[in-house]
């Protein structure tokens, strides 16, 4: 079986049958993908590779509770990175100064040699992301990665960014509602 | 909490963005509101796609894709039958108990989540309360260290795990019977050396008998257990009805 060949839903099913090459697949597929959002939260590359590691093993032991109606498998390990790498940050109470609200505009390179569907539509949608990030107005945007990148609650992104809450709690509810929207958008047009 | 409230805070409930009270007040409104539910449902994806943002830095090196999968190898392979319902939730909890603080964190509740889900099916009770669960427990105790307690449950119906930090601990229930009149389920904080019991926090559950809750330790006395009962009303200073769960620290 060419493991490359499969969907997500397929390799994940695989992964919960304890298809340790099924791991390998998903794991060539997206680690770049995970690694990115792990450096890009604990701010270290060598700390990153411990973060993507265990993110993938997580996947390995939690993939029985992965299905479909929960949303694509490549949000799930993203969740799974994320909650990862911020207990990381917290763990070390190290939080890299100004590293959650940069925004990396180094150009994408084509992530994954794949040329399947799910690659393609992950490539895309991260293009999405980044430009309706772009878009938004910079309080927005800036409320949105402190919360995501940072793991701040909304009550530490006032008090970090010297907002009142009422303010910071607006922001947040406006720009992730304009990304739903513009999501949404992307998906019509793609189906 | 009426519906406007909560889709208020939803956008911030599926970033973590929270604070604990908010996050567990939201969670009540989830419990007993479908279409706040469907709402959240479709905001998480989106809050999800955020980490699509973060900026492309190459792959990790060679040594951490053998890491993975010597790991993997290394793990026990799980049984295939589903886990017997009494205490199933211990054994993955047991087996985690070595891990780092930090991968107890993330396994140890993604271990209790799946015990949860199992036992949950079997009620028939929706799944995504149990995501709510996780997201309200992960809330309450980032950023402390916390361990998982080994409980002892007799009512093969029940189902809870409980974590501890230094300050607090914080319980998810489900299969607790439904509550009549002014009775109420009620904490017991217990030295098992002397014998002497103060009583905790009391608590309600949800038609589903579940329920998560987070209390402070209480600070200047002695206890290495604490218990749950049923009692017929609160205010109690000595359990008088079933103790429902122990727990051993
Ligand atoms: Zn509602």
């Amino acid at each position: 079986m060419d493991y490359s060949q499969l969907d997500d839903t397929a390799l994940v099913t695989l992964v919960a049958r304890r298809d340790e090459r099924a791991l390998g697949a998903l794991y060539d597929r997206y680690s770049r993908l995970a690694f990115s959002l792990a450096v890009r939260i604990v701010g270290d590359r060598a700390l990153a590779e411990e973060v993507t590691a265990d993110s993938f093993v997580s996947v390995w032991r939690a993939s029985d509770s992965y299905s479909e109606e929960r949303g694509r498998f490549v949000a799930w390990l993203m969740s799974v990175v994320r909650h990862r790498a911020i207990d990381e940050l917290r763990r070390l109470s190290v939080r890299p100064e100004g590293s959650a609200v940069e925004l990396n505009e180094a150009l994408l390179t084509t992530a994954q040699p794949d040329g399947l569907d799910d690659i393609v539509d992950v490539q895309r949608r991260r293009e999405v992301v980044r430009s309706v990030l772009a878009g938004l107005p910079i309080p927005q945007r800036q409320a949105l990665e402190l919360a995501y990148f940072g793991g701040l609650t909304q009550q530490e992104i006032a008090q970090k960014t010297g907002t009142p809450l009422g303010t910071v709690k607006t922001r947040m509810r406006l720009g992730l509602l304009k990304m739903r929207e513009e999501l949404r958008r992307f998906d019509d047009e793609l189906h | 909490m009426v519906c406007q409230t909560a889709q208020e805070l939803l956008p911030a409930s599926v970033l973590d963005a929270l604070e604990v009270d908010e996050e567990l007040a939201l969670l009540k409104h989830l419990q007993v509101c479908a279409a706040c539910r469907t709402e959240a449902e479709l905001l998480r994806p989106v809050a999800n796609s955020l980490g699509l943002a973060a900026g492309d830095v190459g792959r990790p090196s060679p040594q951490t894709r053998l890491q993975v999968m010597s790991r993997i190898s290394a793990l026990p392979k799980p049984q295939t039958a589903p886990l017997p319902q009494r205490r199933s939730i211990f054994r993955p909890i047991a087996a985690l108990v070595p891990a780092a603080i930090g991968l107890i964190l993330i396994l140890g509740l993604g271990a209790a989540v799946i015990s949860l889900q199992r036992q949950i099916d079997q009620q028939q009770v929706r799944l995504d309360r149990v995501t709510q669960q996780q997201v309200a427990l992960r809330q309450f105790m980032l950023g402390k260290p916390l361990q998982p307690v080994a409980l002892k449950i007799d009512d093969p119906a029940v189902s809870a795990v409980l974590y501890a930090s230094d300050d607090n601990v914080a319980m998810a229930v489900t299969g607790l019977a439904p509550l009549e009149g002014e009775s109420v389920y009620q904490c017991w904080w217990i030295d098992s050396r002397t014998g002497e019991v103060k009583s905790g926090s009391a608590f309600r559950v949800d038609a589903n008998g579940a329920g998560v809750w987070a209390w402070p330790r209480p600070a200047n006395q002695e206890y290495d257990q604490m218990a749950v009962s049923r009692e017929s009303q609160s205010g109690k200073t000595k359990p008088e009805g079933p103790v429902l769960i122990t727990a051993e620290f």
